[in-house]
């Protein structure tokens, strides 16, 4: 995993006509404000949420940095190598998220329930179309279909939340 | 409880990102058809993003929020691109979340 600290995502960046953020990243921003809304009703250590959280921010650059990558005709081994990081930021994403989920819905009141599987189901469904595209590229290194492959294993667990 | 400050972060990235796909499309070859209106639109939209940004909001915001949501519905009948209709759904689902929060606080 890419443990940088990246700076926070604005929301004057993503509004702006010429910043590269679209709405996946909006999605992960608005995750983020559902996990701060949270995080105090449900029994996670902060640490967990604070890992969670540094997740989000870095995926909400990230995102942008792989589309730009995934939309070149040739993608080269360095471009391969950050997509593989961002590939296993996203495993990690739905690996630590689907769990705090899942402890939210159980409480008596859970207001943000619609909300957060709107949006994991959308980043879910948004991210399907991007790996299935990288997969059927020829010169795709086999870390890589291994990181695609996964990634599409963890994040079917939305559908069935 | 939700605040009415978690509404306003919970619904900016939406809005925002609404304006910013109305504005390209917009600018680009394919605009909006005349009957949709979209520099009226576009002028609510950045009404309600300004609103969002505010610190003390004392109005009921559910209505906005409601035509927001709308708005982001229309534009998927205005949009081809499989891809950006996902997202236009997404800004409509969202919202459409958000109204309910503000109807919960009541």
């Amino acid at each position: 995993m890419n443990i940088d600290k990246v700076k926070k995502l604005t929301i004057e960046e993503i509004k702006r006509d010429d910043s590269p953020y679209f709405c996946l990243s909006a999605t992960l921003l608005t995750l983020q404000e559902a996990i701060s809304s949270i995080k105090k009703e449900i029994k996670v250590t902060r640490e967990d949420i604070k890992e969670l959280v540094n997740l989000l921010e870095r995926l909400e650059r990230e995102d942008a940095t792989l589309f730009s990558i995934t939309k070149e005709k040739y993608i080269d081994s360095q471009g391969y190598q950050v997509v593989d990081e961002i590939i296993i930021d996203y495993t990690a994403l739905f690996e630590e998220i689907i769990p705090i989920y899942q402890v939210y819905i159980s409480l008596k009141d859970h207001p943000l329930d619609h909300l957060i599987k709107n949006s994991l189901v959308f980043i879910y469904e948004t991210l399907r179309e991007s790996l299935e595209g990288l997969l059927d590229r020829e010169n795709l290194p086999e870390a890589t279909r291994r990181n695609c492959n996964y990634l599409l294993i963890e994040s079917r667990e939305v559908s069935s939340l | 409880m939700i605040k009415i400050e978690d509404i306003q972060r919970l619904a900016l990235p939406s809005v925002a990102m609404l304006i910013k796909l109305m504005r390209r499309k917009q600018r680009g070859k394919k605009r909006f058809s005349e009957e949709f209106e979209a520099d009226i639109k576009l002028q609510f939209l950045e009404e309600l993003y300004q609103t969002l940004l505010s610190k003390k909001i004392k109005e009921d915001l559910s209505q906005k929020i409601d035509a927001a949501a709308r708005i982001a519905e229309e534009c998927i009948d205005e949009i081809e691109m499989i891809s950006l209709k996902r997202d236009y759904q997404w800004i409509k689902d969202t919202l459409d979340n958000i109204r309910c929060l503000t109807f919960e606080r009541r």
